[in-house]
């Protein structure tokens, strides 16, 4: 798409979209750096054959990087709130589900094992899988939070049975947002369609091309997003009846 | 003085630009969607309309920009695009593909002086 300026022989062509600001950004990186840690070291504590490295002063120092990372971790939503409230509340919505989300979803396996992309459904700023590791990533927190906090405040305070399920909930809560972190981290950094995702991860833009391809709804708006897909769709049946 | 039109989904910049545009006696309007400021622009009639490109989407100031071109009333008002945007330049006698028209591009965050003395030239060329 280009913008020809009057007048002059001279045109612009849109070449890079702006998608997460630096804190974004460097909240995203944080929050990495501090997962991983905070899975390993919970890990520790969660699986009975690695019991033996939560004794002693190991254990001590796993716990000591556990609550650091746990403590930096919960403040971060909270610091991008304070700094940047609009785009916070943005993002909120933008990770709900919307209709054509099912249908991205069904297409999906075509589309990542093999380039089939006739199926589907246009996306806004982010598409269905990101929203899903969006709203895993926050369900999550919240609960890391409530079951965390008297987990490690109240200890000898709280009933036991009480603290027994504050455990089982922080540990199903552990075990969804790493299968979403496993996900998230192949197709960012290893799936050769979804290279764009990590490039605006890192420098905070996305090309006008891939944003066309994998966010039409944000490029193009709804209904233009929605008229182009009808018409790639037609394409595609019309090739496969010939 | 000339009245602009200021359509941009940030209130801090529509704020900003109300105040550096005010300072100098322009009377400003503003909108702060694509629909929005095609009707003010109906029933107001800038002399300028300075357009964001990224509002509710990626394109949705070109598309504003594309009415405004289909409509005999609203083709001849002068547009400057604000954006965060890059874009390629490039020298061509004839683009090919698709395009819209603008008198000027510029990249936020702006230069005041820079934006008062476009506005200026495009005003001049009316």
């Amino acid at each position: 798409m280009s913008v020809q300026l009057k007048g002059r022989a001279e045109a612009i062509t849109i070449q890079w979209i702006p998608k997460y600001t630096t804190l974004e950004r460097l909240g995203h990186w944080l929050h990495v750096a501090t997962f991983i840690p905070l899975a390993l070291t919970g890990m520790v504590l969660y699986f009975p054959f690695l019991q033996p490295l939560a004794q002693g002063s190991a254990g001590m120092t796993f716990r000591l990087i556990h609550r650091v990372a746990a403590v930096i971790f919960g403040l971060l939503p909270i610091i991008y709130f304070i700094f940047q409230p609009r785009r916070f509340l943005m993002h909120i919505r933008e990770f709900l589900p919307a209709k054509e989300d099912i249908g991205w979803l069904k297409a999906v396996p075509a589309y990542y094992l093999l380039g089939k992309h006739e199926a589907m459904p246009p996306q806004g700023r982010f598409n269905a899988g990101e929203k899903l590791n969006g709203l895993v990533m926050i369900i999550t927190w919240v609960i890391f939070g409530l079951t965390g906090v008297p987990m490690w405040f109240g200890k000898g305070v709280i009933p036991p049975e009480v603290f027994r399920w504050l455990v089982v909930f922080h540990d199903l809560a552990m075990i969804a947002a790493v299968c979403m972190f496993l996900i998230h981290l192949y197709l960012a950094v290893a799936h050769p369609l979804m290279w764009g995702a990590l490039v605006s991860m890192r420098f905070g833009v996305i090309s006008a091309e891939y944003a066309a391809e994998h966010h039409a709804k944000w490029y193009y708006g709804p209904k233009r997003a929605m008229e182009i897909w009808e018409a790639r769709k037609r394409e595609a049946a019309q090739k496969g009846g010939h | 003085m000339a009245k602009i039109l200021v359509v941009d989904d940030d209130p801090d910049f529509v704020n900003l630009t109300r105040r550096i545009l005010q300072q100098k006696g322009y009377e400003v309007i503003t909108a702060s969607n694509g629909q929005q400021a095609l009707a003010v622009m109906r029933k107001e009639k800038p002399d300028l309309v300075l357009l964001d490109i990224m509002m509710s989407y990626v394109l949705e100031g070109l598309d504003v920009s594309r009415e405004m071109a289909e409509d005999a009333e609203l083709k001849n008002i002068p547009v400057i695009m604000v954006t965060v945007l890059t874009g390629a330049r490039t020298q061509v006698e004839k683009i090919s593909g698709e395009y819209v028209t603008a008198d000027e591009w510029i990249n936020k965050p702006i230069d005041p002086d820079d934006l008062l003395n476009r506005i200026e030239k495009a005003l001049s060329k009316k």
